[in-house]
């Protein structure tokens, strides 16, 4: 057990011991550290909930193979005690030896900064894709700023600022920076705000969760730090489990590849879109390039949200959960795992351990969609993913996910036996697409009026087809 | 790609050492001021009672209507904006009490115990039911040209029917935000997130009782403004001086990004009425229309805001026969205030969905139907309040863009991409602008500066300008550079600070630059004027043939001997001449009669054009902007990489505000999109695919500065050409017109789709 944690800020040696007088909770974010406690103030905040990218910074640490990643992430989400072993890299860190870093430059040369206050995120969003070697084309750049908002420039000069960089870029690499070493032992502290608690296995995970099983399991914090502003609760126990390894594991066995529930987003998407390549444009569409990179399918999962975007595409992949508790082990089919509006069947000492996908025959064809107000950064109105196998052109195992259209993620067996033993057509699918006031009954809230998710989910039966056929026009 | 030099001047942008508000330094002995709002949207408060509050920990004052020194009233215009809720409150999120607590966690939990009883009444959320009852916040405006029952008569056809505009909410990314410290003399110093310093510090010395020489406002740069930090920045200022004051210690008040999109106002939405005739070659004959403006609780900025609707109801075109009436209807929601485009963007709206209306009617090119209406050189150029419009290039811009964007040949392409695609649609549309630049309200037309010279040679430049993003510093610097032949790198702009120049008008309408840059000039001419004599005797130069350049002067007939600004200003010095210049501007021949609504209120107009081809999946609603061409005439630039920055930002700050803003409340009157999480702002993959932004070239305004053009609301205008490329791409769906409400979201886009036949 230590109380104290020490990672690097912009290559200085940090050492917090949370037991000394004067060190603040873990459990605050990075941002108020930042700003409150070292008084650097080139990290802002511009909303406090992850949402508009002024407070972006870059994390250096190792991942499960062992090579040092690089990438960005949002400090108003991030919590303190998470640094540990990591090294942390603000805008008051790229200039070297005051000389300003090319995507400082960049943005300086095409006025990609017009009032300053979002530049330092918008800086560090690109640093971080600039230093890890990836390539600005349009594409590139609108997933790497897809966490950051600018309401001056109308992004065209920073788009330019980003295009330019392409003439000094490395190539695909690991990025060359120093860690610092890691500490021995468990951190554990309990300070005003209550436990901080960082298991080093699961089975240290798996006791703690038998032993307090209310508190929460906290790993990319966007919905713990969220909450966190919107409520300002007094006490927030935690147990952190950001750097356990052992959560993070892929293993492929016949048939399945096995993803730890502690891995994030993003790399669930890279592990998925090989597989499923429908996937991509629907797991793109997850919150933004800097939550992807901390938050986890676990985290997702468990948060048991009704517009929750995993959850639907796991439903329509067939995909099974294995969850565990300090006693045992159990696999769950993700069909049936959410009981309720925010309620799920995970016992209290019980954790999502890994999600398992099947792997699709040549025949599996995917749909996902996510329909939401804008196209990054936002919480969808309603998801629909499905997947079948065409043979000879008859739907068959047909698999669906929704999401927003009821309390819960859900699948809809009606619509399945619909399409079950039907021809791969347009005809099937608008006359599934009828069906659907018949299988859901919508809601009307701040995302959207019932009548348009009942259209909008009828319609996606129709662009499914139209997708998953292939033809480059629609008519 | 043009060739774009470095400018230092934003370099602490790109490191991050730039300092807003809540990076300055704490003073010591720091208090942090908050609000307690009220909770419902309408009600009379029978009763507050905070002694338990007080108690709690860390709290060191709770401030309520009744200790309020001076007058409670902070609204700019009208005496019906209360600093702080008394008897009665009007919207969800009124301040009605304020904290001085030593963190927000303590405020919290006082704010907990505060006892208060509101009796809920019903709240007035939509402005038709307000119009209904006739619940004005003052006397709507009318405005009459010429006899619209014989334009109607004489019309070959008519158009009429009903739009509703949606509403913005700002999102500068700096929230709102104060810090008051009361100084040992018993003045007070305000730093303040403001567009308006002087509305600050007459406000908190109005509600302090203190002279207004007491209360010295200061402004750094400010991390975005929109015109959300013009009136409604005065609260932070109000709240935090009278915490100070009460307390005796330096209080910083920032609102958190929901308190502030909660707290403060809108863009204003509106219901529009309109009807049009028309002959058969799409020349308006006559147009009459009825604007109900959703303004909030308060009149704040309103009038001024409906009376530049009014003022620009016409956009581009001439219409012989106009009338409309503006009503400010009074609703239970935050007071709506200005923000970029000013009452401008609803009445252009309007006239533009005319234009596209008439152009599908008649089966006529809408470009070519905008074409026939614009203002004329000569004959169809008074507008209907009786300004001349000169200068006119509207034909200049609009032929050079349909040739320079491609557009026989795009308009060809997309009703070919049409014709095969049964879901998805492609939609182009063209919007003009001519916007009027100065304040309606014709005194704010003026700007002062103090331009102080020191012995090395070095200027600092005093104005009223507040820098928000918009490159007021940047460009101040280069009128005094170009004017006094100095370095850029030797000029300071101070911030802006209501104890060296006084009485500033706000940096909004677009006339920063025009006022404050004149002022400068002037500042500068007249300092030149003094030291062009000293230099006549000192360097034996003839007066007509001195050159400042470069920070060196010179006889142009003698190049090669040339004498450094500090050789000549140490000389002038011990000279006994003064180096330090004030200066004040006003814009020249404008007027503006409110009662008859007859005049010249605009000092000139910009005009531009922007065209947008957008591609609709009917299915789902998702759009995407193939390609924007905007062509802006700025004259000459005083920096064509910030304007060109200006207009990128504010055509997407339009395209957002007709496309995915849209501000829901529920029906007891609570904002629902109170975060970002809600409330969805463009982001950067929403941008055109390609964004092409030119200058027109060669038209200089000859009495602009250094022959410029303002630039900060005109280019919002274009952000419409989205909405209206994505109606035409829905109405080559349906087959036919459809209406398209402002904000094109895509559940209005689904709905709209699905209205007019069954998609699937």
């Amino acid at each position: 057990m230590r109380s104290k944690i020490q990672f690097l800020l912009n290559g200085d040696p940090v050492a917090l011991d949370f037991s000394e007088y004067g060190t603040p909770d873990p459990q605050i974010t990075v941002l108020k550290y930042l700003r409150d406690f070292r008084k650097m103030t080139g990290t802002k905040e511009g909303c406090g909930t992850g949402d508009c990218g002024s407070c972006m910074v870059a994390l250096a640490q190792k991942d499960t193979a062992g090579n040092t990643v690089l990438y960005a992430a949002n400090a108003c989400l991030m919590l303190l005690g998470m640094l540990d072993g990591k090294h942390l890299i603000t805008i008051e860190g790229i200039a070297k030896n005051g000389k300003l870093h090319p995507v400082q430059q960049a943005l300086l040369h095409r006025k990609g900064t017009q009032c300053g206050f979002c530049t330092p995120g918008v800086a560090m969003s690109s640093f971080a894709a600039y230093e890890t070697g990836r390539k600005f084309t349009p594409t590139s750049i609108q997933e790497i700023l897809s966490g950051n908002l600018c309401r001056c420039t109308g992004y065209e000069s920073i788009r330019e600022a980003l295009t330019d960089l392409n003439a000094t870029v490395q190539s695909l690499r690991e990025p060359t920076i120093e860690l610092p070493p890691a500490l021995p032992g468990e951190f554990f502290w309990e300070g005003s705000m209550g436990p901080y608690i960082k298991p080093q296995t699961v089975s240290s995970l798996l006791e703690y969760k038998r032993k307090y099983p209310r508190y929460p399991i906290v790993s990319g914090a966007s919905d713990f730090s969220v909450k966190n502003i919107l409520e300002e609760p007094e006490q927030r126990p935690l147990i952190d489990t950001s750097d356990l390894e052992e959560l993070k594991q892929i293993q492929r066995e016949e048939g399945w590849v096995t993803l730890g529930a502690g891995a994030s987003v993003e790399t669930f998407k890279n592990m998925l879109v090989p597989l499923y390549p429908a996937a991509e444009a629907y797991l793109l569409s997850f919150a933004s390039l800097p939550v992807r990179n901390r938050a986890t399918i676990g985290g997702s999962l468990a948060g048991a949200s009704a517009v929750g975007d995993i959850m639907p595409l796991l439903l329509a992949l067939n995909a099974q959960l294995k969850l565990r508790t300090s006693g045992g082990s159990r696999t769950v089919a993700c069909k049936g795992f959410n009981t309720g509006y925010h309620t799920h069947l995970l016992a209290p000492d019980e954790i999502i351990y890994a999600v398992r996908i099947p792997i699709p025959s040549k025949t599996r064809k995917l749909f996902a969609h996510k329909q939401s107000a804008r196209k990054d950064m936002d919480i969808s109105t309603l998801t629909f993913c499905l997947c079948f196998d065409v043979v000879n052109g008859i739907v068959r195992n047909a698999s669906s996910g929704f999401g927003g259209m009821a309390p819960t993620p859900v699948s809809s067996k009606e619509l399945e036996d619909f399409l079950n033993g039907r021809p791969f057509s347009e005809e099937t699918f608008a006359g599934a697409s009828a069906l659907m006031p018949q299988l859901f009954s919508t809601i009307s809230d701040v995302r959207g009026s019932a009548g348009y998710r009942m259209k909008a989910a009828s319609h996606l039966l129709v662009s499914c087809f139209l997708e998953t056929h292939g033809r480059n026009h629609d008519r | 790609m043009e060739e774009i030099m470095t400018d230092k001047g934003l370099e602490t942008h790109v490191r991050g050492t730039t300092l807003f508000l809540d990076d300055l330094d704490k003073p010591h002995n720091l208090l942090c001021g908050f609000v307690f709002p009220s909770p419902v949207a309408h009600g009379i408060i029978h009763e507050i009672d905070v002694t338990e509050a007080l108690q709690c920990p860390g709290v060191h004052a709770i401030l309520s209507a009744k200790d309020i020194p001076g007058v409670n009233s902070m609204g700019p215009v009208a005496e019906d904006e209360p600093v702080l809720a008394a008897g009665k409150v009007e919207y969800a999120g009124q301040a009605v009490l304020l904290v001085a607590a030593d963190n927000r966690a303590c405020a919290k939990k006082a704010m907990e115990k505060v006892k208060i009883r509101i009796e809920a009444l019903p709240p007035v959320l939509d402005p038709q039911v307000a119009f209904e009852s006739r619940d004005f916040l003052f006397n709507p405006l009318h405005m009459e040209r010429g006899d619209t029952g014989s334009g109607f008569a004489s019309a070959d056809h008519t158009v009429e029917g009903k739009l509703e505009v949606g509403g913005q909410e700002h999102f500068y990314l700096e929230t709102q935000g104060s810090l008051a410290l009361p100084l040992p003399d018993g003045s007070l110093r305000i730093t303040s997130g403001t567009q308006d310093p002087t509305a600050n510090q007459l406000a908190v010395a109005k509600v302090l009782h203190r002279e207004a020489s007491k209360i010295e406002v200061m402004v750094h740069v400010i991390g975005g403004g929109f015109g959300g930090k013009e009136t409604q920045s005065t609260w932070c200022a109000v709240w935090s001086a009278l915490l100070a004051n009460a307390c005796n210690r330096p209080v910083r008040m920032v609102l958190d990004r929901r308190e502030d999109m909660v707290f403060t106002g809108k863009r204003h939405p509106a219901v529009v009425y309109y009807k049009a005739g028309y002959t058969n070659e799409g020349l308006l004959t006559a147009y009459s229309s009825r604007f109900l403006f959703d303004c909030g609780y308060c009149s704040d900025l309103s009038y001024a805001i409906l009376e530049r609707c009014m003022l620009h109801l016409d956009n581009a075109y001439y219409i012989p026969a106009i009338q409309s009436d503006i009503y400010p209807c009074k609703t239970n929601k935050a007071s709506n205030t200005a923000l970029r485009g000013f009452g401008a963007p609803q009445a252009i709206a309007v006239i533009e969905h005319i234009m596209e209306e008439v152009a599908a009617a008649l089966e006529l090119d809408p470009a070519l139907v905008r074409q026939r209406n614009f203002y004329a050189k000569k004959g169809r150029n008074v507008t209907p309040y009786g300004q001349v419009v000169k200068e006119n290039v509207l034909e200049a811009i609009l032929n050079q863009l349909l040739t320079s964007s491609d557009y026989e040949k795009r308009k060809q392409a997309a009703a070919d991409f049409n014709r095969i695609n049964k879901f998805t649609k492609r939609g182009l549309a063209l919007v003009p602008v001519k916007f009027g630049i100065s304040y309606t309200t014709t005194f704010l037309n003026q700007g002062a500066a103090l331009v102080n010279l020191y012995k090395d040679g070095s200027m600092t430049i005093h104005q009223g300008g507040v820098e928000m993003g918009q490159g007021l510093y940047d460009k101040m610097k280069t009128v005094a550079s170009r004017e006094f032949g100095l370095k850029k790198e030797a000029i300071r702009i101070y911030p802006v600070n209501t104890m060296v120049i006084p009485n500033t008008s706000a940096t909004a309408a677009s006339t920063g630059s025009d006022l404050n840059g004149h002022a400068i000039k002037k500042a500068i001419d007249r300092l030149k004027k003094r030291l062009n004599d000293f230099i006549v005797t000192t360097y034996n130069i003839p007066l007509r043939s001195i050159v400042w350049e470069n920070s060196l002067v010179y006889d142009k007939n003698k190049p090669d001997i040339k004498y450094p600004l500090h050789d000549l200003v140490q000389k002038a010095h011990r000279a006994q001449i003064s180096l330090s210049e004030q200066a004040f501007y006003k814009t020249p021949g404008i007027f503006f009669d409110k009662a008859t609504c007859k005049g010249k209120p605009f000092y000139y107009y910009v005009t531009g054009m922007a065209l947008t081809e957008v591609e609709v999946n009917m299915l789902t609603g998702a759009f995407r902007i193939v390609r924007t061409d905007i062509l802006h005439d700025v004259g000459d630039s005083l920096d064509w990489a910030i304007d060109k920055g200006q207009i990128a930002g504010a055509f997407v700050q339009g395209m957002g505000w007709v496309t995915l803003e849209e501000l829901i409340h529920n029906n007891r009157g609570i904002l629902l999109t109170s975060g970002p999480d809600t409330y969805k702002i463009p982001g950067i993959a929403d941008i055109p695919e390609d964004f092409r932004i030119h200058p027109f070239p060669g038209n200089p305004f000859k009495g602009g500065i250094l022959g410029s053009r303002a630039i900060g609301e005109p280019p919002l205008i274009y952000g419409l050409s989205v909405w209206l490329a994505i109606k035409n791409a829905l109405s080559a769906y349906a087959g036919r017109p459809v209406i398209l409400d402002i904000p094109a979201t895509k559940e209005r886009i689904v709905m709209c789709a699905s209205a007019y036949g069954k998609l699937v």
